[in-house]
């Protein structure tokens, strides 16, 4: 899997893609922590993560729509799929090293806690929690991604796809309060995949949540894998 | 050892390789032509473990690829017709990229990556990124990221597009060299390049495996006609007329062009031992007045001539090496 993950790791950043994705990642989140706290002068670092939970959702689409689509297009999968490795080392080896691209920015970002850290405004549990949050949310959207970027040889449908499924994800949180039907609303909760992280916000480590995430990042990550093994079959 | 048996791919109602098996020895170089669409390119990949087969077994030195398909992609080495290759790596960063996909151990990967090199003369582009290469340094480059891991299969799909002659003439020689080690299974439309390198030929048509065996033993063996060619002068409506005569159901005539306007060429395409020559001497001698026959004679078919026969049908064409009748004699 090693070899993979740097290869993966390298194409993020020998391409573009990795500096589109680190730039709009700290371009988005300098904002957002400027406006939430910076501006209102607000300490509560839960401010700026309610908002940028949301935002992030937006900027997965940069690091996974090229993750398979390339590799058809560019006819590498026969040198993936024809080497003496499984596709479930693959699909891990890809996955991780997706992760990591994301958490690099993110690691930058723990500027903001400690700058607000120096002014006397201490939250180890909310910030923890928060950034915990924001990573399983990060494994579950990159999962997806991934997964959408076999579907198809185009980074742009990629793109569009993933963009599609994100925007109704955000749709069904923000709709989640005016449902009144409780079958409705448990569905919204579902799918309203950023809201999941909300316990994480308030330092609550809540195993509900975490097996959501786990679960939605293992389906996906499982149905790359069969899928890989479905095209070889047809 | 390379045992293919039955081996089967279908797409709904097409059959786009069909039951084909072949043996090939741990030592040779195999030749698999075909027109396009014959079935080759998914033999291979069928072969190289990227598509499954609908049916058939793949067994390489005792290994059945549906069981164990990672012990078996680890002897194999496989050269698409389409180089796979990072455009944005380098050929030293892909190639090691390679050997850590092939479990070559880290410490190795700079000596396997550096032998590679050195096999396909690739070692002065080693630190060039692989986008900015020309097509045939790309080759070369996805020829030896094949080659890494010292397979006991070698898989080369069109291997020589894209190269210029001298590039062509080396990489047969690597090939031959190869061959002395490994099994080494070539596609190409170019039968030349088949003969010089090969010395077992696998001839596939409409996914059907119709031929099998070296090139000598496949035109014995599909020789069911001889050629028979005539330059004749006279008029030539005559000459055509008198010779269509002669040829009328005994095989097929073509006319060709000769420089000389009062000259007509003329090629036979007739049974075997069906004593033409002396028909169309006699058929001449009754015009000796009108015509005159200049020159008869009877051309061995050659390879290319057996494969055209092949895969126009033209041959009683029997199912890989058994008896089995699966096409009929025409013309």
């Amino acid at each position: 899997m090693n070899g993979i993950f740097a290869k993966e790791w390298r194409h993020l950043f020998n391409t573009m893609t990795g500096y589109v994705f680190v730039a709009m990642y700290l371009a988005l989140s300098g904002a957002v922590f400027a406006i939430t706290n910076l501006f209102s002068q607000s300490g509560d670092i839960k401010s700026y993560f309610s908002v940028f939970v949301t935002v992030s959702v937006l900027i997965f689409p940069i690091l996974t729509m090229g993750s398979f689509s390339e590799e058809r297009k560019q006819r590498t999968d026969e040198l993936l799929l024809t080497a003496p490795v499984t596709y479930a080392t693959i699909v891990l080896g890809k996955f991780l090293a997706t992760l990591c691209a994301f958490l690099l920015p993110m690691m930058l970002t723990m500027l903001y806690p400690a700058l607000l850290a120096v002014y006397g405004f201490h939250a180890p549990a909310a910030t923890v929690g928060n950034y915990l949050g924001l990573v399983l949310l990060a494994s579950a959207c990159i999962a997806i991604g991934q997964f959408l970027s076999l579907l198809t040889d185009s980074q742009l449908v990629a793109a569009m796809m993933t963009y599609s499924v994100f925007a109704l994800f955000l749709l069904a949180g923000a709709s989640l309060s005016m449902a009144t039907d409780p079958a409705l609303q448990s569905i919204l909760r579902f799918l309203a995949i950023a809201k999941h992280s909300e316990g994480f916000a308030y330092g609550v480590f809540d195993a509900m949540e975490l097996v959501y995430y786990l679960s939605i990042t293992a389906l996906f990550l499982f149905l790359s894998v069969y899928l890989l093994e479905r095209r070889r079959l047809v | 050892m390379l045992q293919v048996t039955e081996l089967r791919k279908t797409y709904g109602s097409i059959h786009a390789v069909d039951g084909i098996g072949f043996t090939a020895a741990s030592q040779e170089a195999i030749g698999l032509l075909g027109q396009n669409g014959a079935g080759k390119s998914t033999t291979m990949r069928m072969l190289a473990g990227y598509l499954a087969p609908t049916s058939g077994d793949i067994v390489l030195d005792g290994l059945n690829m549906a069981e164990e398909p990672i012990q078996v992609k680890r002897r194999i080495g496989y050269l698409p017709e389409l180089p796979p290759l990072y455009m944005d790596s380098t050929v030293r960063e892909h190639l090691r990229f390679v050997c850590a996909l092939r479990g070559i151990a880290h410490r190795d990967a700079k000596r396997e990556s550096e032998r590679v090199c050195d096999l396909l003369s690739i070692g002065h582009v080693a630190s060039r990124v692989i986008g900015k290469l020309s097509k045939g340094y790309r080759q070369r480059v996805g020829f030896a990221a094949a080659l890494i891991g010292n397979p006991s299969l070698l898989i080369l799909d069109e291997p020589t597009v894209g190269l210029d002659p001298q590039q062509v003439i080396d990489i047969r020689r690597l090939i031959l060299m190869l061959s002395k080690q490994m099994t080494v299974l070539i596609s190409s439309h170019v039968l030349s390049e088949i003969a010089s390198v090969c010395t077992h030929l696998l001839i596939m048509h409409q996914g059907q495996l119709l031929a099998d065996g070296s090139a000598q033993e496949i035109t014995d063996r599909y020789r069911e006609h001889s050629l028979l060619a005539a330059t004749v002068r006279g008029e030539r409506l005559l000459a055509c007329e008198t010779m269509a005569r002669l040829a009328e159901g005994m095989g097929t005539l073509a006319v060709e062009e000769h420089p000389s306007p009062d000259v007509t060429g003329f090629v036979l395409r007739v049974p075997k031992d069906c004593a033409m020559a002396e028909r169309v001497f006699q058929g001449f001698a009754n015009h000796r007045q009108q015509l005159s026959l200049l020159s008869l004679q009877e051309r061995t078919p050659s390879l290319e001539d057996v494969f055209i026969d092949i895969t126009q049908g033209r041959c009683l064409l029997e199912k890989n090496s058994g008896n089995e009748t699966v096409g009929g004699a025409q013309g």
